[in-house]
Parts: structure tokens; C-alpha cells; sequence
């Protein structure tokens, strides 16, 4: 005995190592990823699309809402939170409307009119131009409106400024005020906007900017005064899909494990037992996840999620030994009983998964690696772990009497399986086919339905962004080019092929960078377009000749257009640190590598395939267009092709090794029918719940065929006694027990991603049970005998009460 | 960035136009109660108006133009918080202020402006649709009141409370008799003033 021990040091040592390697590598080597891009294939337009608004500056956006209360007290926590937030130094800009921009904000606008606004043309410096131009400007001192003009005559009798403003103001980009700070239009809600110093993809950065912001709202807190922070952008939802995911899993995993130890005590009367059947479990998820995370260099919030997947096999394994091990046998008598069928399975779902991997999808080669490691580990810990961790000649104790005579209805398993059970169930299966077929089950192609990001913040983020009229990316056209000039200028010709579509109704308005701000090249062109200091001195003289302007009141202007015609053009370095940079900067932006990124956002497309086949013939290198609501949901059905590509391709080699190994028709057959009609009964049961297929649901459809694999072979071994039977059946039954718990507090999750997995995997592994215990069995059971040995012993153990 | 607009809106010169606009002319009241008029008599009687139409005559004048601008066209009220003016010489314009929101439409501007966001505007609207609601209240929330009674007729002088609208409006002056308005006196901070004359066509 004491050699045994000796003899499994080196496989103590290094489970012992790897595990500490593997938490190691999670503590202090880990990114964790929760940006749902990263878990989509990088190369796919609609990804880069996602990717590059994210790159924007809008991406280091937070909006922030606050409701409850009255008004007044709306507007003073507004006040006060944005004085406290600028105080914080985290964030370069914190707009609430209290402060409109200092004249610094406006003045590039005002100072470069000549270059900025888009009427400069010949024509207009002409004497017949200028003479419009003044009865204009008379007509506008006399209207309602003379407030937005007078002060900007003597400077701008042309009107530059007018229409540089109603550019600006076109599609009113400032949020509505009330009592002094900006408001959301029903009153509800007082809106700041505050721009983090740090990048939006730098979490940590982000976390802090929510903390503080948090911090800040908590202090200005009046008592009770019913005010609620709500929080928008970016930053702050993946800092709550970040927290979610963690609390969610905390609370979830944390119930599901007290359950099933409840149930493993219960069933073996042992703590030992108990503790050493999480150890698999436990020792997979830590050396999935690490391996995982080296591979890729980080791992992402939804394959941690699928940790929670292994829960389904990796109890499994030590449950299924201990059922065997118990009463007369040693372990490792029992280990060369049961290995070979668990490897059997093991293999056949790490094949599964394998097909999973995909060069090109990170997300699904995450998760596939992550499950063959974590299957893997959990055999080998089960096999040669466990062995090693007892005395040699432990015997897993019997179990209470009241579990016993709890699950004696499980002597069925005596029962010759009843004959006409396969028939039966082969017919089951082809009607519900033949019902998937005519009600096929919906996909789920919305890209949100995968984000870890809660609902009601994703709700909250859309209404502020309504309130903010921050802009939301809809249908786009993205440009590419290798510098910012190269950039405007395409975008330039973009909205030369846009502006006929847009008066013909085809869209009702757009943006683009160059509507803001020109490329160098026009505004030289307006530059040469303003005429010599002498000629515009007579044109004007003519032009105000019978008009009542007192004389000399024109002499800015002059002054102005003289000093345009030799400044240099005006770039986004020029606007940096202002509001209209801000604005600009949205839409226009360096992306590393790939030069510079411009982007053209469109409101109210009518006709997408006009669009299209306008900006195909006008043939401007390097520009796409994409509505971006359809790009993902094309690019979600994609993937999932490509997932269910995939799993067919899995699940085409996992039978073709089964038969191989097991090597008799009839037990291929006893093991394929239970699983096939499983799958097909889980699928249909989803359909009838409503519940729309997603990329999740199909990867745990994978992982109920591998359960049901496993259940189907151990429950269809011939040849065997009646207490092989029994016992076989007892530990699917646990099996199946603890994966029902498991699941099905995953089921209850608010997570889109938990809660598919644990719909999907709770209803397919009931199903599978029984249908392996209807249809797995060998038609005929162990001998007599046996069965009346096992028989008397029941009755005796009844009797002793 | 209707920032930037807010920003030359109130470097700007207030409107005289919205005052005039604003002011409807009041229901008769009853002879005889000529000698001791209050300011809450007058409030009362402008209440007691449901809508109204009016001519109006507006002369305005600005220190960069060397004569006055004469404007005239029609104002209409319909209690408690619409009013329109549209002006028909020397061109067209329509205004029209409907709770909150202003809006704005001549040949080449079409505005929509939420009111709150605007105090300067906003002052300036109350001063007419207040005293044409015969909300005291409401208007001594934005001015300084100071009533005068001269035989049959009175005065309101309005001076604004916000600093930002004194920077710009230095007061308001609105003549009437009864239950109507019969002129509207602006004078800006830099020397600007208008004067509009109203003329009652119909009211009930």
C-alpha cells in the first residue's frame, strides 16, 4: 500500500502543478474579454464596421442620466455632478448644457467661415452677388430672427455664418434644456455627456471613469430624493455586461454547487466521496481556461460562460466511478470496468469540439478549445487523480438506506426493455420531425440576443443616446484611405453621390466628415474664389449703393476675406479641444494600420439597393456601405452556418469512431437511436417554448450529444450482470440529476448567453435519460439469478427497517 | 449645435418682433369702473380672452442702418399659450409659438426651437403671452413688473430678472387699454428699441 502511494506521487505533482500553473496564468496572465466583437471573426466586414465605431472617439462617450425627483432637484444634481466630474481630471470633456462652450469652442467656426462654409463661391463676391446678399441681410434685421444676425453683419454680410450654422444645426445635435442643463424631450431625465481621457477598449480605464461617476452621484445625494443614475456608451456597458457576468455566474454557480452537493450527499452518505467528485470538475474548468487563455492570449466572457458547460460531463466522470465503486468493489477494480466506456465518450465529444475550431472564428475555437481541455482533464483527473488521492483499498461506502429505497424503482433496469419501445419511438421521432419541418424552428440572428450586456442597460443606453441625439450607427458608409486629406476627399465625393438621392427621397439625410470639415483642396478652391482686396472694395460700394447700411460698416469683412486668401487650409489639429472637433473627430479618425477611417452615417435609408448601386457607379476607391443592423444579422446567420457546418461534420466523425469502436451494429444502433431522437426532441421543444435558435443553443445541442453518448453507452453495455445494470442506471441517473440542477439554474439567468445554454442542455439531458432507458438497454437482461439475488437483497434491506 | 446658435443668439440684439406679437388685444370691460383700476383688475379682464385678432405696425430701429425698418402684418392669440405673427410687408415671415415650442418658416429659414432652451427667447415671448393670459405669476417669474393706470389706459414695464436676458433686453414697456394691448415698446441693451402698434380686429 505504502508503495502505491509512492508510485502515484508523480501524478499528484503534476496535477498539483498544473493547476497551480493554470490559476497562475488566470490571476496575473490574463485579459478577459467582453467585447463582443472579439468573440466574431476579425476579418468580416460587419466586425471591422463594429470595430471601427468603437475606435472612434465616440466610443469614449459615457452619457448619463438622472431621474426620479423633481426637476429642479434633476437639474442640480446635473449641475453639481458636472462641476464634481470635471474636478475628477478622468475625463477631457463633461457637457450637461450649463456651460454653453466658451467663445474658444465657436471661434474656429466664425474664423474660418471662408473656408468652412459651403456657398463660398465666385458668384457670391461679385456686385450682383453682394447686392442680394445685403437685401438679404436688411430683410433678416427686420425679421424675428435679426437676433441670430446683427451682431454678425459688419463681418459676414454674405451669410457664411448662416450657413455654417444651419449646417450645424440641420440635424440638431444638442439635446433639448430645461431649467438651465440639457433634459431628455419628455422631462424625465437631466442627460450630461462626459468623454473619458482614456481609450474606450482600456476596461480598467473605463471601470474607474464609472466608479468615479458613481462616487460622484452618491455625493451630491440629498437624502432620500429619489434620484437614479442611469448610465450610457460604450465604456460603461461593458464595465455592467463585465459585472453581470461575474455576479450572475457567482450567484449561479454558487446555488447550482450547493445543490448538488446536497444531492451527492444524499446519494453517497460520504463527504469524502462528495469532495472528491468536484475535483475533476473543478481541476477542468481551471486547465480549460488557462490553456484557453495561453492559446489565444486572452479568453472572452462568453467562453467563461461555457465553463459552466463542463459542469454537465466533468461531474460526471467521478460520479459514474463512485456509483460502481460502492459496496464491494475497490476503485481501481471498478476503474477497469468503467474507463473504457468513459473514454469511449470522452473521445467522441472531444471530437465534437474539435470541429469547432476555426481559424477565422475566434469565438467558437475558444469555446471548442476550452471544452477539449476541460473534458480531457476531467477524464485524466478522474482516471489517475482520484485512484491516487485514496488508500488502495477504499470502498465507497454504501450509501443511506433512505437513497436506496428511494431509486429501487430503479430495478425496472431488470425488466427486459419492452419490444416494441424502438418502433414506438422511431415513429415518435419521425413525426416530430416531420413537425420541425412544417413549423421550422426560428433563428436568432439579432446580435444583441449573444451580448452579455443586460437588457435594461442596453434599453437605458438607447434612450439617453435618443436624448443625447448622440448618433447611432444605422446604415453607414464607411471610407478608407491612407491619410485624413485622402479621407475627405473621398467623402467629399461620397456626399456628391448622396445629395441627388437625398432631394429624390431615397434617404432622408446624412453626415459625413466633409460636410464639416472640407478637404484642403476645396477649401483652396474657395480661397481662389475670394477676389483681391481692390475689386471687392468696388463690388461692395456698388452693390450697398440705395440701401440704408451706414457707411464703413463693412470693414471686417473686408478685412476678413483679405486674410483668408493666404491662410493655410483648416484641419482637424485646428478644431482639436473644441466642440466642433468633437464632432468632426466622430466621424472622422486615424485607425492604426489602416490609415485613416471616415464615416458617413445615413437617417431614414428608403431604398438601400439605390444607395448602393449609386455609390458602385460613382466608383470611389475604398468605400463601403453597410447597413449595419442587416451586416450583423447576416454576419450572425453566417456563423451560424458555419457553426451548424461544422457540428454536422463533428457529429459525422463522432459516429464513425463509435462504430468503429464498439464494433456490433446492434449496440451502435442502442447508442445512436437514443441520442439522435434526444437532439431532435430537445430542438423541438425549444421551437415549442419559442425560444429562437442561436449559435448558443446549437453548441449545447453539441454538448447534449456527448452526454447522451456517454449515457447511451454505459446503459446499452450487453453481457453484463443484473448489479451492473442497477448500478449503471443509478449513476446516469445521478448524472443526469446534477445536470438538471445545473442547467436548469442556468435556465433561470437573465444572461442571454446562460440562459440558452441552460434551457438547451436542461431539457435535452432529461430527454436523453429517458429515452436511454427506454431505448439503450439490451433487449434482454441479465440472468436470473443475479436478478434474484439482487432481488432478495432489496427485500431483505426492507425488511431490517 | 444649437450651442453655437445660442451662443450668437444671446450676443445678439433681443426681438422686438415677439413682443409686438405676442400682444393681443383685450375683451371690452365694462364703462363706468374708469377711476381705480388695479393691476389685478387688468390681469383679470386680459384672462377673461379666449382668442384674438390683431394688425400690427412695427418700426425697428438698429444702429447699423442709417433709417428705421417698417414691418406690418397679422398677430393672432388663442389662449392660454398660442400665438402667431405673420408678417406680410415688406416680405413674408411666420412665427408661431405654440406651448414651448417656437417655429419659425420664411423663404429660407425653417426653425424649430424649444423654448427652454433659449431664457432670452423665452423672456421675451412670456412678456406678451403672460400679460395676454393675464398670468401675473408667470410673468413676474421672468420681470420686474411696475403698473401705471392713466385715466382709461395702462402701462407694464418689464424688467427682466436674468442676468443673461439683462445683459441683452433692457425693458419692455407694453401699452394698453381694457382688456387689450395696444403697443409694445423693446428697448435693447446696446440702444436698438422697436415700437409696435396694435390694432384689434376680433376677439372673444
Amino acid at each position: 500500500m505504502k508503495v502505491r502511494r509512492v508510485e502515484s506521487l508523480p501524478v499528484l505533482a503534476i496535477w498539483l502543478l498544473a493547476l497551480a500553473a493554470s490559476g497562475w496564468v488566470l490571476l496575473f496572465r490574463t485579459e478577459y474579454v467582453f467585447d463582443i466583437t472579439r468573440f466574431l471573426p476579425p476579418d468580416d466586414p460587419a466586425v471591422q464596421i463594429l470595430q471601427d465605431l468603437q475606435s472612434s472617439q465616440s466610443a469614449r462617450m459615457i452619457l448619463v442620466g438622472i431621474e426620479g425627483g423633481s426637476e429642479q432637484r434633476r437639474a442640480a444634481a446635473s449641475v453639481a455632478l458636472g462641476a464634481s466630474l470635471r474636478r475628477s481630471g478622468l475625463f477631457s470633456r463633461v457637457d450637461n448644457g450649463a456651460d454653453p462652450p466658451g467663445d474658444a469652442q465657436v471661434r474656429p467656426l466664425f474664423e474660418h467661415r471662408y473656408l468652412l462654409s459651403p456657398t463660398v463661391e465666385a458668384a457670391r463676391f461679385t456686385e450682383v452677388g453682394l447686392r442680394e446678399a445685403l437685401r438679404n441681410r436688411l430683410r433678416d434685421l427686420s425679421s424675428p430672427v435679426s437676433i441670430l444676425h446683427e451682431r454678425l453683419l459688419p463681418a459676414d454680410p454674405t451669410g457664411e455664418m448662416q450657413s455654417l450654422l444651419r449646417l450645424w444645426l440641420a440635424d440638431r445635435r444638442q439635446p433639448e434644456s430645461r431649467s438651465g442643463v440639457w433634459f431628455s424631450p419628455d422631462g424625465s431625465r437631466a442627460v450630461l455627456l462626459a468623454e473619458t481621457t482614456a481609450a474606450g477598449f482600456d476596461v480598467p480605464a473605463q471601470e474607474r471613469a464609472v466608479v468615479a461617476i458613481r462616487d460622484a452621484f452618491a455625493a451630491e445625494r440629498q437624502g432620500d430624493d429619489g434620484l437614479r443614475l442611469l448610465l450610457g456608451g460604450p465604456g460603461p456597458l461593458t464595465v455592467a455586461s463585465q459585472e453581470r457576468v461575474r455576479s450572475e455566474a457567482e450567484r449561479l454557480s454558487t446555488v447550482a454547487s450547493v445543490l448538488i452537493i446536497v444531492l451527492l450527499s444524499l446519494a453517497y452518505g460520504s463527504p469524502r466521496a462528495v469532495g472528491l467528485s468536484v475535483v475533476p470538475l473543478f481541476s477542468a474548468t481551471l486547465v480549460g481556461a488557462a490553456v484557453t487563455s495561453v492559446a489565444f492570449g486572452w479568453i472572452h466572457g462568453i467562453t467563461l460562460g461555457f465553463c459552466c458547460t463542463l459542469l454537465g460531463i466533468g461531474v460526471d466522470y467521478p460520479i459514474v466511478l463512485m456509483t460502481f465503486a460502492r459496496g464491494d468493489r475497490t476503485v481501481r477494480e471498478r476503474l477497469r470496468q468503467v474507463a473504457p466506456m468513459q473514454r469511449l465518450g470522452a473521445a467522441l465529444t472531444a471530437i465534437g469540439y474539435l470541429a469547432l475550431l476555426s481559424p477565422s472564428f475566434p469565438g467558437l475555437s475558444q469555446v471548442g478549445l476550452f471544452s477539449v481541455t476541460g473534458v480531457l482533464t476531467a477524464l485524466l483527473v478522474t482516471h489517475h487523480v482520484l485512484p491516487a488521492l485514496l488508500p488502495e483499498q477504499w470502498v465507497a461506502p454504501a450509501g443511506p438506506r433512505s437513497w436506496n429505497r428511494s431509486v429501487s424503482w430503479l430495478r425496472l433496469a431488470q425488466r427486459p426493455r419492452w419490444r416494441w419501445s424502438r418502433p414506438l419511438a422511431l415513429a415518435a421521432g419521425a413525426a416530430t420531425a416531420v413537425l420541425l419541418i412544417i413549423y421550422p424552428p426560428g433563428w436568432e440572428d439579432d446580435i444583441a440576443a449573444i451580448s452579455p450586456v443586460p437588457r435594461a442597460v442596453l434599453t437605458a443606453d438607447q434612450e439617453l443616446r435618443g436624448a443625447l441625439r448622440a448618433p447611432e450607427a444605422g446604415h453607414v458608409i464607411m471610407i478608407r484611405g491612407r491619410d485624413e486629406e485622402t479621407v475627405l476627399q473621398r467623402s467629399e465625393a461620397v456626399s456628391a453621390t448622396l445629395a441627388p438621392l437625398n432631394a429624390a427621397g431615397v434617404l432622408q439625410g446624412f453626415v459625413g466628415p466633409s460636410d464639416f470639415l472640407p478637404s484642403a483642396a476645396t477649401q483652396r478652391r474657395r480661397q481662389s474664389a475670394l477676389p483681391e482686396p481692390d475689386a471687392l472694395v468696388k463690388a461692395l460700394s456698388q452693390a450697398a449703393a440705395g440701401l440704408p447700411f451706414r457707411a464703413g460698416l463693412f470693414e471686417p469683412f473686408l478685412a476678413d476675406v483679405e486674410a483668408t486668401r493666404s491662410a493655410s487650409p483648416v484641419r482637424l489639429e485646428t478644431l482639436r479641444g473644441t466642440s466642433i472637433g468633437s464632432v468632426v473627430n466622430a466621424l472622422l479618425f486615424p485607425r492604426s494600420e489602416h490609415g485613416w477611417t471616415g464615416l458617413v452615417s445615413l437617417t431614414g435609408v428608403a431604398d438601400p439597393k439605390a444607395i448602393a448601386a449609386a455609390l458602385e457607379q460613382a466608383s470611389i476607391p475604398n468605400v463601403q456601405y453597410l447597413a449595419v443592423r442587416q451586416e450583423t444579422n447576416r454576419l450572425m446567420a453566417d456563423l451560424r452556418a458555419e457553426a451548424l457546418w461544422r457540428l454536422a461534420v463533428g457529429v459525422a466523425v463522432m459516429v464513425v469512431v463509435l462504430c468503429l469502436a464498439l464494433g456490433s451494429i446492434s449496440r451502435v444502433v442502442a447508442v445512436l437511436l437514443p441520442v439522435s431522437l434526444a437532439l431532435l426532441a430537445d430542438l423541438a421543444a425549444l421551437t415549442a417554448l419559442g425560444q429562437r435558435i442561436s449559435l448558443l443553443h446549437l453548441i449545447s445541442l453539441l454538448l447534449i450529444a456527448g452526454i447522451a453518448i456517454d449515457y447511451a453507452v454505459v446503459l446499452s453495455k450487453t453481457g453484463v450482470d443484473a448489479d451492473f445494470a442497477m448500478r449503471a442506471l443509478k449513476a446516469t441517473l445521478l448524472c443526469c440529476t446534477t445536470t438538471l440542477l445545473a442547467f436548469g439554474m442556468l435556465a433561470t439567468s437573465s444572461l442571454p448567453v446562460l440562459q440558452a445554454v441552460g434551457t438547451t442542455v436542461a431539457i435535452g439531458v432529461a430527454a436523453t435519460f429517458i429515452l436511454a432507458f427506454l431505448l439503450a438497454r439490451p433487449r434482454y437482461p441479465a440472468p436470473t439469478s443475479l436478478r434474484q439475488h439482487e432481488h432478495d437483497a432489496f427485500r431483505q434491506g426492507g425488511k431490517q427497517r | 449645435l444649437e450651442v453655437i446658435a445660442r451662443r450668437f443668439l444671446a450676443r445678439t440684439t433681443p426681438p422686438s418682433w415677439l413682443l409686438a406679437s405676442m400682444l393681443a388685444v383685450l375683451p371690452p370691460m365694462l364703462p363706468g369702473t374708469a377711476s381705480a383700476l388695479t393691476l389685478q383688475e387688468v390681469m383679470a379682464a386680459m384672462a377673461s380672452v379666449r382668442t384674438e385678432r390683431a394688425y400690427f405696425e412695427e418700426e425697428k430701429t438698429i444702429s447699423v442702418l442709417q433709417e428705421p425698418i417698417r414691418t406690418t402684418g397679422v398677430l393672432a392669440y388663442r389662449a392660454p399659450a398660442y400665438m402667431l405673427k405673420e408678417t406680410l410687408t415688406p416680405f413674408l415671415e411666420t412665427l408661431e409659438v405654440d406651448g414651448d415650442r417656437l417655429r419659425i418658416d420664411s423663404v429660407d429659414i425653417n426653425q424649430r426651437i424649444n423654448l427652454p432652451s433659449y431664457p432670452l427667447l423665452q423672456a421675451l415671448v412670456e412678456a406678451v403671452r403672460a400679460t395676454l393670459a393675464g398670468n401675473l405669476a408667470r410673468l413676474q417669474q421672468f420681470y420686474a413688473v411696475t403698473f401705471a393706470v392713466k385715466e382709461a389706459t395702462w402701462t407694464l414695464q418689464l424688467e427682466p430678472l436674468q442676468a443673461e436676458v439683462r445683459e441683452h433686453l433692457a425693458r419692455t414697456t407694453i401699452h394698453g387699454a381694457d382688456n387689450r394691448i395696444s403697443r409694445v415698446e423693446t428697448l435693447e441693451a446696446d440702444g436698438d428699441r422697436s415700437v409696435m402698434t396694435v390694432t384689434v380686429i376680433e376677439l372673444e
